[in-house]
Formats: structure tokens, C-alpha cells, sequence
């Protein structure tokens, strides 16, 4: 009786709306629309063969791949230890942990978010063959409404096209990421596998200019949504259901941007929530007594009021390396 | 929700939908809705002051009509205090209380009292809805509207979203009755609509947007220009103001269009001005038409004395400055326009004989030329004052455009982007001068299918490849 209700609604409805009038714009909508999509494929199909290989950064919304040599290791090497997924500040160095024998990968792209990491988790947790990963988790990322793009564009850039990928595209809602996936498209048919696979991305941050004191934003609110949470959380499920191990850290940064989020300890409750749901480990750098180990110098530490330094990266992934020796999360390859 | 992104695409489609299927009692609630939706959608508690306003301007509506004698002032009174009270508290009193610190610490330089300030955003449009509401109450004291009963209807007025966070400031005479009167989806109204839309979007995206990236980098850090880089990045801002600002308007209207709705048109290509008075009468005219009628034309207008009406012309654009912001820098924008108003009066007849005398009246086009020219670096010259962050900073600009020592250049622009926005442009002017003859839309009408459609084709495809997808907001939102 509900079903047919329901139905008969949804008929008298669709009657009001379908008018002679209506039908007739709608008709005409789709022809144009048709229209307009042949135009915009032909240009996408002309710019972006010479975009890509001319190499013409940002031109006419479409974006050059940035390949990273992270993707490249990922997809070659079969015999990774730990794997790092996250944001510029998950500033793991992988030296640091191979000289302790451990085979790490740092996966980190600028701006990722959790709904990003999720379709990347999804592309990539079955061709790695680390049994640890690490989901970096920055506080003042859980949350969906922005600067995706760039995360999407890098990831896009280093994966041969698919479902997954033309997701990613479109939940970006930028047109510079779904120009740059069709041009991308275009480019791989075109041109298979003529990417240059070892060119670095831009993620290398210069080292720390302590004659310009690094200012800070006023303090705010961080912006967390729902949403960004439940991405987080299918991402550890994926990392699971791959029969992996799932952990999350909190790369440090300076304390005057833990001041200014005004909602940090919230944030941190959450995370911490999730990881004991979960029953992962979650080391949080930014905790005093952590924070105090690192012995970071808020002055020359820091390149930014959120990366860290060169050297004090080195010196963070060392403590990190101890500290997952100590929890006997990771142990070193004794062959080597 | 900016008009500029795919969420407002979603809440337009869905919402338009719904107001044809639904049964016309129905779909004033749904607008009303749908704006308090678009409207939390930025701060969502920001809902209660709009409601407070809505409340008191109700009920002041009926109570004045109701009312006889001093009482229907005193009702008006009431209610222009309390819409005045909000701005006060949320837009200016910082400000107030900046500049009685400030007096405070140069009459008693060793004290340490300070009043505090408030730590609260400023609701969104708040200017613009304060003063629509405070234009019902108006008319319904004049008599040239009756108070409407209807509680629904009165919040939609105020509230109704293709205009609530930016205008055009609308009179309830024009809007009330197109509420109450059923609207049946018309195939010419909805093409002329989304083609407005699509040009609103190609002006604000392509070209403001991109015009913002010379010019914020140019105004946030002016010490390190000079010259000829402050002067393009003036005129820059002038474009882009105007792009980004009618940009809105056209969205809009374009907006209410599809769904039946008349919106007042708020920009008439004012750059294409030949003096001051013309420019107004074509920037922001939904505000200026305000101004003139609730402030203007009640100090006096023109039936007063010339030394009246110049005082009041001063009043009327310094009050109008600081309805932009508050800020020294608007009312001496304000202040700039009241001042060339001034002397255009005074000087009208020395004018007319000096331009009989050097021959200009035989020479129209060259005449039409140089007095657009000159009210076009009039009105740029007074936009500094309105972009810089600061006093001084506008000082700097203006002290310093002439200079050529300093760094030149696009800044943080590239060459392409700088081409593109001369691109961009010359489209935009091919368009105006057309619409300055008055046949653009005739122009277009007259031509096949697919050559319309190429051309709505070209402006998408502009804006798909040339936009600016950074989620800039609108600059008037601010207001």
C-alpha cells in the first residue's frame, strides 16, 4: 500500500513536471549539452597532447603528472616493511629507517585528506607488500571541503587509469582534477607507459630559514567533518581486510599551531577513539612527554608554522624507528 | 554555499525542481527553506539574528500600518533602531571601540583601560538584508506598501536566496506580489536565465579571479612596488571589482529568472560612464536607488539650498563608504565620490564653456572618450582607497604610482595568466559595447542554432579551462 502510494506520488509528480514546455527545454538541454560535451573533449583531447608533452605546467586548467619516486618503489619493490600514507607531515625519512635494516616507504602527498586516502589505501593496499601502515593523522586534516586537488592530481599522476582513479576525479568536484584525468587519459592512450618514472615530486621542503620568524594564523576552530572520520575509519578497514597492520602516528609540529587550534584536544580524542576501537597503536608526537623526547627547537625545528625541518626530520623518524622497535611493531631484516 | 561551486549546482537543480512539481501554496515554504538552508550553510547560528530582524520587522510592518499619528513614526523608529543596532553590534562595533581606544590612548597616553572587543564573525550579507528589511518598514510608513500578514512571505522577502547574501537589495513593492503570483516554468525566461548565469560565472571565474591573483599580491605587500605595477593593479582591481560584483548580480538574477522571478538590475556596464552621476546611476543600483530614496531625498535632495545639497550629496557617500565596511578607507572612498559629485555640480557650467569653445561639443566621440576616460580614472583612483588593507598602505599607492623605482612587474602572476586576463577582457568588452548599442540579445537571436550554441559552447569552455577553481569568495559577501 506504501509502495504504491509512494509510486503514485512520484507519477503525479513527474506529470506536473513533464509539461509541453518542459519537455521541450529539457529535449533541447540534452542536445545542447551533447553538444557542448563533443566540444569539450575535442579541446581536452588538443590541449592536453601538447600539455603533456610539452610539459607546459598549469596551462588552461590542466595539470602536468607529477610522478613520485614513493609510486614508483611501491609498485617495484616486494619487500617493504613499513608503509607510510599521508599528508606533508608525515615527514618519515625512509634512510633513516634503512639504516636500521627496515625497508620503509613515505607516501606522503601534499594536502591528502582522508576521503583521498581512502581511494588511495584502495588502489595501492593490495600492491604493496609492507605489512605495517602507518595512516599519518594531522589534526587540522579531517575534513573534506577543500584544496583536495592536489592530492588527487598527484595520485592521479602516478596510476594507470581506472574506476578507482575517475572516482577520485570526480569527488574532487574540480574541474582542474577531471580536465586533468580525461587529458591524463588521453595522454596514456596516446603514449603508454612514456612517463619519466623517477622524477621526484615537489614534496622535498628546503631547510629551515631561521632569519624570518614564522608567523601563525589567529587562533580557530580546525575544521573536522563526520564524513572525514568515516573515510579514516574504511581506510584502517581496508589495511585490515588486506591482512595488514593498521597503526597511526602524529608527526609533531610546532606548539603555537597546537595553540591555535582551538578544538585540537578534540581532534585528538577522536583519533585516539578510533585507534582504541580499532585496537591500533596510536603514538601522538605533539603529547607532551613525546613531544619533550623529540627535543625540537621551536625557533630552528621548524621550516613553517607546520613542517618540520630537514634535520629534525632526520631526528623525528630516528625516535620513530626506537619507538616501533620498543612496541615490536617492526623488526629489522637480519639478511641484510 | 558560493554561487561558484558544485554544491550551489546541486541545491539550484533540486530546488528548482521541486518549486515546478510542487502545488503553488506550497512553494513559498519551500523557497523559505531553502534560503534558511543556503543561509546556515555559512555560520547556521547567524539564522537567529536574520530571524530577530525578520521578527521586529514584522511586526513593525502591522503595527505602523495599524497605527495613526506620531505613533506610526515611533513604531518606524523602533524598527530602524533595532535593524541599526544589529549592524552596529556585529559590523561596527569594533571599529567604534578601535577609534575610542585609540582617542582614549592619545588623550591619556600612561593608562592602560581599553574598552574590549568583541570576538564575533560578521554574519554574512548582513548589510544587504538589513537594508532590504529596512526598506519594507519604510514603504509601509509611506503608505506605498501594505504590511504583509503573512509571516511566510514577509521571511522570503527578506530571505529569499538568489539575493540574500549580496543583493541586489530589492523594494518590497517589486517582490512581495511576485511571491503570491504562480509562476509556470516559460522556456525563454529559464534560456535568458541560465545565459546569465553562465556570463556571471564566466565574469567572476574567468576574469576577477584571475585578475585577484596581480592584485592581492600587489596590494597585501605594496612596499615592494612602484610605479607602473600600482597602476595596473588599480585598474585591475577596478576590473575585477566590477566582475566579481556584478558577476553575483548576474547569478543572481539569472537564478530567480528560470524560477519566474524579477530581479532589479544592479549594474548597466558603469565603466561605459561619461561622468560621476552616470557612473551611479549605473554601480550598485539597487544600493544607490536606496540611498537616494531613504537618505537622500529625505535630507532635501535637490529642493534645498546648493550648499544643502552639497552637504548632503558628502553625507549620503560617506554613510555609504562605511555601509561597505568598517573602515576609515570606505568612508574616505565614500567620501572621495561624495567630493566628485561636488565639483561635477559646480563645475557643469564652466564645462559646457569650455567645451564650446575648444569645440569638443562638435566632436561626440572624442568628447564621449575623454569624459569616460577621465571618470573611469576617477572612479580607479578612489578603488585604492576601498582595496588597501590600510590608511597608509593606500597612501603608499597613491604617493607612489608615479614613481619608477620600485619593483615592476605581475608579481606572483605569470605571463600566461596576465595574457589571459587580457584576453579574458577584450571578450568581456566586445560583449558590453555590443550591449551599449542595445542589440546583443537581437545580435544573438537573429543567429542559427549552432552558432548560438557555439558560442554558449565557448563561454563553458572558458570557463572550464580558463576559471579560476580556487574557491574565491565573492567580494561583497564581506559586506
Amino acid at each position: 500500500m506504501t509502495s504504491f502510494t509512494i509510486k503514485s506520488v512520484i507519477y503525479l509528480l513527474l506529470v506536473q513536471l513533464f509539461t509541453m514546455q518542459i519537455k521541450y527545454f529539457l529535449k533541447r538541454l540534452s542536445l545542447f549539452l551533447a553538444f557542448a560535451l563533443c566540444v569539450y573533449v575535442l579541446l581536452l583531447c588538443v590541449f592536453s597532447v601538447n600539455v603533456f608533452r610539452n610539459k607546459i605546467p598549469n596551462l588552461l586548467n590542466i595539470y602536468v603528472p607529477t610522478v613520485t619516486e614513493a609510486f614508483h618503489q611501491l609498485h617495484s619493490e616486494n619487500n617493504t616493511d613499513i608503509l607510510f600514507i599521508g599528508s606533508s607531515h608525515a615527514e618519515f625519512v625512509p634512510e633513516v629507517f634503512k639504516k636500521d635494516s627496515i625497508n620503509a616507504i613515505n607516501l606522503s602527498i601534499s594536502m591528502l585528506r582522508p576521503m583521498i586516502t581512502y581511494h588511495l589505501v584502495k588502489d595501492e593496499i593490495n600492491k604493496t607488500s609492507a605489512k605495517v601502515v602507518v595512516l599519518e593523522s594531522y589534526f587540522t586534516l579531517f575534513n573534506e571541503d577543500y584544496e583536495v586537488q592536489e592530492a588527487a592530481l598527484n595520485i592521479l599522476s602516478n596510476e594507470e587509469p581506472d574506476a578507482n582513479l575517475a572516482k577520485i576525479a570526480i569527488i574532487t568536484k574540480d574541474f582542474r582534477v577531471i580536465n586533468s584525468s580525461i587529458g591524463l587519459l588521453v595522454y596514456h592512450m596516446l603514449h603508454p607507459l612514456s612517463i619519466d618514472k623517477t622524477k621526484k615530486t615537489n614534496l622535498v621542503i628546503p631547510d629551515t630559514n631561521t632569519s624570518e620568524p614564522i608567523t601563525f594564523s589567529k587562533p580557530n576552530y580546525c575544521t573536522v567533518t563526520h564524513k572525514a572520520f568515516v573515510y579514516f575509519q574504511q581506510s584502517i578497514d581496508l589495511i585490515k581486510n588486506a591482512k595488514k597492520m593498521p597503526m597511526l602516528i602524529m608527526a609533531p609540529v610546532p606548539l603555537q599551531l597546537i595553540k591555535s587550534c582551538l578544538n585540537y584536544s578534540t581532534v585528538c580524542k577522536s583519533i585516539d577513539s578510533i585507534a582504541k576501537k580499532n585496537g591500533l597503536i596510536f603514538i601522538n608526537y605533539n603529547d607532551s612527554v613525546n613531544y619533550a623526547h623529540l627535543g625540537l627547537d621551536q625557533r630552528r625545528s621548524f621550516v613553517d608554522d607546520n613542517h618540520l625541518s630537514e634535520a629534525a626530520k632526520v631526528k623525528f623518524s630516528q625516535v620513530v624507528v626506537q619507538d616501533l622497535k620498543k612496541l615490536n611493531v617492526i623488526q629489522p631484516h637480519t639478511t641484510q | 554555499m558560493l554561487f561558484n561551486s558544485f554544491q550551489f549546482l546541486y541545491f539550484f537543480i533540486v530546488v528548482t525542481t521541486l518549486y515546478f512539481v510542487l502545488a503553488h501554496k506550497y512553494r513559498a515554504w519551500l523557497l523559505l527553506a531553502a534560503s534558511c538552508y543556503f543561509y546556515m550553510v555559512f555560520v547556521p547560528i547567524y539564522i537567529l539574528i536574520l530571524g530577530f530582524t525578520i521578527v521586529i520587522d514584522y511586526f513593525a510592518g502591522i503595527l505602523i500600518e495599524n497605527a495613526q499619528g506620531h505613533k506610526r513614526k515611533l513604531y518606524l523608529l523602533a524598527s530602524i533602531i533595532a535593524n541599526v543596532g544589529v549592524l552596529c553590534v556585529f559590523k561596527y562595533y569594533n571599529f567604534f571601540i578601535g577609534n575610542i581606544n585609540g582617542a582614549l590612548h592619545h588623550l591619556n597616553p600612561g593608562s592602560s583601560f581599553a574598552f574590549p572587543f568583541l570576538a564575533i564573525l560578521l554574519p554574512i550579507g548582513l548589510s544587504f538584508h538589513t537594508f532590504q528589511a529596512m526598506s519594507y518598514t519604510i514603504e509601509v510608513y509611506r503608505a506605498n506598501q501594505k504590511a504583509e500578514r503573512n509571516f511566510g512571505i514577509y521571511a522570503l522577502y527578506v530571505m529569499f536566496y538568489p539575493q540574500l547574501v549580496a543583493g541586489p537589495i530589492e523594494r518590497p513593492q517589486n517582490m512581495l506580489w511576485q511571491f503570491k503570483t504562480e509562476h509556470h516554468f516559460d522556456y525563454s525566461k529559464t534560456v535568458s536565465g541560465l545565459r546569465l548565469i553562465v556570463w556571471g560565472i564566466f565574469k567572476k571565474m574567468v576574469i576577477a579571479d584571475r585578475l585577484a591573483i596581480y592584485v592581492n599580491d600587489v596590494y597585501n605587500h605594496v612596499h615592494n612596488y612602484a610605479g607602473v605595477s600600482l597602476i595596473i593593479a588599480t585598474i585591475f582591481f577596478s576590473i575585477q571589482i566590477f566582475c566579481d560584483f556584478s558577476g553575483y548580480s548576474d547569478i543572481a538574477i539569472g537564478c530567480a529568472r528560470i524560477m519566474g522571478f524579477t530581479l532589479m538590475k544592479n549594474f548597466d556596464i558603469p565603466y561605459y560612464s561619461k561622468n560621476i552621476s552616470e557612473f551611479w546611476r549605473r554601480w550598485h543600483i539597487s544600493l544607490s536607488t536606496w540611498f537616494r530614496d531613504y537618505l537622500y531625498f529625505p535630507l532635501g535632495g535637490n529642493r534645498v539650498s546648493d550648499a544643502r545639497v552639497y552637504m548632503n550629496l558628502m553625507i549620503v557617500f560617506m554613510v555609504s563608504g562605511l555601509w561597505h565596511g568598517a573602515n576609515w578607507t570606505f568612508v574616505i572612498w565614500g567620501a572621495l565620490h561624495g567630493f566628485y559629485l561636488v565639483i561635477w555640480k559646480l563645475t557643469q557650467g564652466i564645462r559646457k564653456t569650455t567645451s564650446t569653445a575648444i569645440g569638443l561639443d562638435k566632436a561626440p566621440v572624442l568628447s564621449g572618450l575623454l569624459s569616460g576616460g577621465l571618470t573611469f580614472i576617477a572612479t580607479a583612483f578612489a578603488w585604492i582607497f576601498f582595496r588597501a588593507n590600510t590608511f597608509k598602505d593606500a597612501m603608499y599607492v597613491v604617493t607612489h604610482m608615479l614613481h619608477s623605482n620600485g619593483k615592476v612587474g605581475i608579481g606572483s602572476m605569470t605571463k600566461l595568466n596576465f595574457y589571459l586576463a587580457i584576453f579574458s577582457i577584450a571578450i568581456m568588452e566586445m560583449v558590453h559595447y555590443q550591449q551599449a548599442k542595445g542589440n546583443h540579445l537581437t545580435l544573438l537571436a537573429k543567429q542559427p542554432t549552432l552558432v548560438r550554441w557555439g558560442i554558449y559552447s565557448f563561454f563553458i569552455m572558458v570557463i572550464i579551462f580558463l576559471g579560476n577553481f580556487g574557491d574565491e569568495k565573492f567580494i561583497y559577501f564581506q559586506f
